[in-house]
């Protein structure tokens, strides 16, 4: 009996995760990815192989907080994920993901500066976590303190 | 009923939560002699060598990773911990008696009886022993801590150091958390020596009564599996059904969890309607010289000159949290970032004049906690700002860069003092709190009141609340010893009453 509920329990999970995530969570986990490398900040400088190491766990960082908060908050912003992304369509005739580095940037940076207050918060919930987890990473952190040295600023 | 429990538990007593309430609650009951169980929501994390501020921290002690948002006329980011422990995990442990004018607001408003000032030092003092409450050593004093005080007395302000539940002194013990005396190094561990079982990962999800008693609870139980979330990588769980059946209910979960568990339940009267908190406005401010924050042990005064209305202090530092707080206007403010060796945080906090509501979302049982800004508290906390700057000017400071959409960047005396007539715009700021209460309080008055002057849920003969929501409205001062002195205190009047003392 125990063996029968722990299968179902199992099987059900599976399903679950098969449909309902991961049509709409994959491919809001690309769109976090470039999200993520667009608000990264540029310092410290780090080795790119260290920092691309970094930015991913800061990708799963972010999708992890946004599936962590209160479900009538992620479902709207999971869907406002995916219009951040289509929108860019009317802006630049393609969607978000597929823009050069450049023109994501100043995308998300358009957003961030919006005069509509809701628009604002949605980069500001993701650049938060981005520069809290970035920023706090110990290498990160080890890095800044080095820089500081090396530049004799703070000294 | 709970479809189908897979796992059935009977006790004496069930304690739901194991926070500063429930802690002290499960702890006296245990060794007094009652089987105790408690049910713990979060996880039980071994925090030996982890900063407990950490983004990975975060996730594993914090409710929501940390992302519980106050909706209302400006978003306010609450937080509270989720684990063994409760917040008092992810604190910063300050330790502030109760003010004899709250005890006498209490008494006269919320009609709570046998409630002296005195009675409540004793417990305490009682408390503090358990918790090693001390002071820092003066050699240990940060740099942002000095400054601060020397900005206060230039002033001739009146300013506190505030004790904290330390084993010791040791530098940069903010960071150490093996130094701090949370409730899992604390009361749960005595609670486990006097025969309390512990039940993490496991959330009590509703109550099950008849004719004002409650028969049973059920809730879930997690367990972590070996699998990871396609999308986010994180733990999965199994989850399984519990059922408990106890003789005295006390649910300690918080002033926010708590009134969603009972009104999810049905009882709703005078439930979740009077939260109150401590709105917070965070300041990074700019030296001249290395203050090294990140490295020293947590800022320990307070401004007191303007107390209780607001108080005035230094905040948890990071690169992470200054950036955070920089985050508002992060294009503009970006480049400080270049001087963090020189900053340190504060904040100017108001004793929120307002009152909020706790309910449930209808679909997922889910807190939507609602908290509106009043004039008053936009006053103080612009006032706050006013005041602040003031300080930390005359502590050294060359630039303050304030938690609001604008302006970005104080550079001088002169504008913080411009608050002090043109408050900042509700809009325009971006508030925390972690501090919250009231949500179901205390005291004889029926027309207010949730529980009798001791905790006991009106209408029920064995359910009892012991946590943030008893206290009657906002204290003024941080929380977690009034919270624990409060269970204490109701905790002796159950066993006196049962014959137990
Ligand atoms: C970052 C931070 C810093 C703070 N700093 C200070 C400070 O320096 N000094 C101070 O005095 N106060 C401070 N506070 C506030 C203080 O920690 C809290 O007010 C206090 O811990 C609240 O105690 P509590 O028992 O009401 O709830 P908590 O300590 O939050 O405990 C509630 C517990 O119940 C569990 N729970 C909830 N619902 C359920 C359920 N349905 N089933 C099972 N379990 C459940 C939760 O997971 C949680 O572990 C701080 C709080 C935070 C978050």
């Amino acid at each position: 009996m125990e063996l029968l509920q722990e299968a179902s329990e199992w099987a059900k999970t599976t399903v679950e995760v098969a449909i309902g995530l991961r049509l709409i969570d994959y491919n809001n986990y690309n769109l976090l990815t470039c999200l993520v490398r667009a608000l990264l900040p540029n310092e410290p400088r780090l080795h790119p192989t260290q920092r691309a190491k970094i930015e991913q766990e800061v990708v799963d960082f972010v999708a992890t907080q946004i599936t962590t908060m209160p479900s009538f908050l992620r479902i709207p912003y999971q869907i406002a994920l995916q219009g951040f992304n289509w929108l860019a369509v009317f802006r630049y005739g393609c969607w978000y993901t597929r823009l050069d580095a450049n023109r994501q940037q100043r995308y998300t940076l358009a957003w961030s500066n919006s005069r509509i207050r809701m628009i604002r918060d949605f980069v500001k919930l993701i650049r938060s976590c981005v520069l809290l987890y970035y920023l706090d990473h110990p290498l990160v952190t080890a890095q800044l303190e080095l820089d500081q040295v090396r530049s004799g600023h703070g000294k | 009923m709970a479809n189908n429990p897979r796992h059935k538990f009977t006790t004496q007593v069930l304690v739901i939560g194991s926070g500063a309430g429930g802690a002290i609650t499960a702890a006296t009951l245990a060794e007094a002699g009652y089987s105790v169980l408690i049910a713990e929501e979060g996880p039980e994390v071994d925090l030996s060598g982890m900063a407990t501020h950490t983004p990975r921290a975060m996730q594993l002690l914090y409710r929501n990773g940390g992302l519980s948002p106050i909706l209302g006329n400006t978003n306010i980011a609450f937080v509270e911990g989720c684990c063994v422990g409760g917040s008092t995990e992810i604190n910063s442990a300050f330790w502030l008696h109760t003010p004899p004018d709250a005890v006498h607001r209490w008494q006269k408003i919320y009609g709570v009886r046998d409630l002296s000032v005195e009675a409540l030092d004793l417990l305490f003092k009682e408390i503090e022993v358990e918790l090693g409450i001390s002071f820092l050593n003066s050699d240990e004093l940060p740099p942002s801590s000095a400054r601060f005080k020397y900005g206060a007395e230039k002033l001739g302000w009146l300013i506190e150091e505030v004790p904290r539940a330390q084993v010791t002194n040791l530098g940069g013990s903010a960071y150490a958390p093996d130094a701090k005396r949370s409730m899992s190094r604390t009361y749960i561990p005595r609670a486990l020596r006097a025969g309390a079982r512990l039940l993490s990962n496991c959330h009590i999800t509703r109550l099950y009564y008849r004719r004002g008693r409650v028969s049973h609870v059920s809730g879930v139980l997690k367990k972590p599996t070996r699998e990871r979330n396609l999308w986010d990588r994180s733990q999965r769980y199994y989850t399984s059904n519990v059922l408990i059946e106890a003789e005295f209910v006390f649910v300690c979960g918080g002033a926010i969890q708590t009134p969603v568990l009972l009104r999810f339940s049905g009882i709703k009267r005078n439930i979740g309607n009077n939260l109150c908190i401590h709105p917070m406005l965070k300041v990074a401010a700019l030296f001249d010289e290395p203050l090294d924050s990140h490295h020293t042990a947590l800022p320990i005064y307070q401004v007191k000159e303007f107390w209780p209305d607001i108080t005035l202090g230094g905040s948890v530092f990071t690169p992470g949290f200054l950036a955070l707080t920089l985050s508002e206007n992060w294009t503009e403010n970006q480049e400080a970032m270049r001087n963090w060796r020189q900053m340190a945080l504060y904040y100017a906090a108001c004793r929120g004049s307002n009152r909020g509501t706790v309910r449930v979302f209808p679909l997922t049982h889910e807190a939507v906690v609602r908290y509106r800004l009043s004039r008053q508290d936009q006053m103080n906390l612009s006032i706050g700002l006013a005041r602040l700057g003031e300080v930390l000017f005359a502590g050294g400071a060359r630039k303050l860069y304030p938690a609001l959409q604008a302006p970005s960047v104080l550079n001088s005396l002169a504008e913080c003092r411009m608050f002090l007539e043109k408050p900042i715009p509700i809009s325009a700021m971006s508030l925390t709190t972690v501090h919250a209460f009231s949500t179901c309080p205390m005291g004889e008055n029926k027309a207010l009141c949730a529980t009798d002057s001791f905790g006991k849920v009106y209408g029920f003969e064995n359910l009892y609340i012991a946590d943030a929501s008893l206290i009657p409205d906002s204290p003024g001062v941080n929380p977690q010893g009034t919270i624990m002195a409060l269970a204490l205190r109701n905790t002796r009047h159950f066993l006196e009453e049962k014959g137990r003392l």
